[in-house]
């Protein structure tokens, strides 16, 4: 009688495993970056992104971004003009170029970009203090045109945004890593992974 | 009906006492029902120098200082207790990871947290490019011989993750030797080689 008690424990086993299936969603997966849009360097990519905001509406943005480039960075712009990099050794800061095509209706404050290698290892453009140089943070508008916030309202006395721009994000990384794609996103789970070069 | 004498009665009173005050002390035996022992952070051990693995990163306390007095962005902080600067090293492993939890802890069950003036200085560093931290923390003399320092990768929620316990390995010499010491320049916390790599 044991036995056979025996025999549909593994089956017990799995339908638990099942049912509680819908707990591991909840917690992780809806924050990570699974709803990707891939493109290449130099081909312009359509992203659609949904956010929920406060009140708990969804709302959603689309836009073209097309990675036009991603070299060591010289220099960041100071507040009294370029200033050139020198990172510490061990040290890599890489300039990342995106162009971005949108709206000028469509609010873009807060994104994030990327750089991954091959075997998956992921740099934030976040910025920072690099060898006495203050990297900037990164942002998806042009300085001083920004398009609106997210409550609707331009920001005071800045000039509409352009329909076409581009903006440099700036990553910092270990010396030895090698680019292979690009990250840009807003709130997961919705990612434009853009690949370098014809890889 | 009515044969139930008064025998009876008090063994079903008592029995009933019995079992009110078994079920109370087995209650009290249980967990309580907020308390999750499976969520508890793994704690991982190490002395000053050892690098520790937790998990998303490998931290390396590098050393301590003390005094009853440090200067900090320009400002100067007097103690009177000590102040402990801990120099620590992260190194991300799968992507851009800091310390932001940091606690110590005596051999009493006291602990110092990042409240009132301690702090930490933790840069969120890219995986493989060290990230050079500090936390500075402000203890009675007395706990010193036994501290050790918790850090974990999220400030306010260290369930199921790892967490780095390094044992400081200071004594009451150090102690002393610190309330003797002059002002202490607090590190800059931030990420590549430090100065001294730099110079080797």
């Amino acid at each position: 009688m044991s036995r056979r008690w025996l025999l549909v424990l593994p089956v017990a086993l799995v339908l638990a495993g099942l049912t509680s299936a819908s707990r591991l969603q909840m917690f992780w997966w809806p924050d990570e970056l699974h709803d990707r849009t891939t493109g290449r360097q130099g081909e312009p990519v359509r992203l659609r992104d949904q956010w929920v905001d406060e009140a708990g509406d969804e709302h959603h943005r689309e836009l073209t971004v097309t990675l036009v480039d991603v070299r060591p960075a010289t220099t960041v712009e100071g507040f009294s003009g370029p200033e050139r990099l020198d990172p510490p050794t061990g040290t890599a800061v890489w300039e990342v170029r995106l162009r971005l095509d949108v709206g000028e209706d469509v609010p873009l404050g807060g994104c994030h970009v990327s750089v991954l290698d091959d075997e998956g290892h992921e740099a934030d453009a976040v910025g920072g203090s690099v060898g006495g140089v203050q990297v900037p943070t990164t942002a998806c508008e042009p300085e001083g045109r920004t398009g609106p916030g997210y409550d609707g309202s331009p920001p005071d006395g800045d000039a509409p945004r352009p329909a076409s721009y581009e903006v440099s994000a700036y990553a910092v990384t270990a010396a030895s890593m090698v680019p292979d794609r690009v990250r840009l996103w807003w709130e997961a789970p919705d990612v434009a992974e853009l690949s370098l070069g014809s890889r | 009906m009515t044969g139930r004498g008064w025998g009876h009665r008090a063994g079903v009173a008592v029995a009933a006492a019995a079992l009110l005050a078994a079920g109370s002390l087995v209650q009290g035996l249980l967990p309580d029902p907020e308390d999750d022992p499976g969520a508890a952070p793994h704690r991982r051990t190490a002395a000053v120098g050892e690098p520790v693995d937790v998990r998303t990163a490998t931290v390396t306390v590098e050393g301590v200082d003390g005094s009853t007095r440090v200067e900090d962005l320009g400002t100067e902080k007097v103690s009177p207790g000590l102040w402990l600067v801990v120099r620590y090293t992260v190194v991300a492993e799968r992507e851009n990871t800091a310390m932001s939890f940091a606690e110590l802890e005596d051999d009493e069950g006291r602990t110092w947290s990042l409240a009132a003036r301690n702090s930490n200085s933790c840069t969120a560093g890219p995986p493989g490019l060290p990230s050079h931290c500090v936390a500075v923390f402000e203890v009675p003399v007395d706990a010193v011989p036994t501290l050790r320092l918790s850090l974990a990768r999220e400030s306010s929620d260290t369930r199921f993750d790892a967490l780095a316990v390094v044992d400081l390995g200071l004594t009451e010499a150090d102690a002393e030797a610190f309330a003797l010491a002059g002002v202490l320049a607090v590190p800059d916390a931030g990420l590549g080689a430090s100065d001294a790599e730099e110079e080797s």
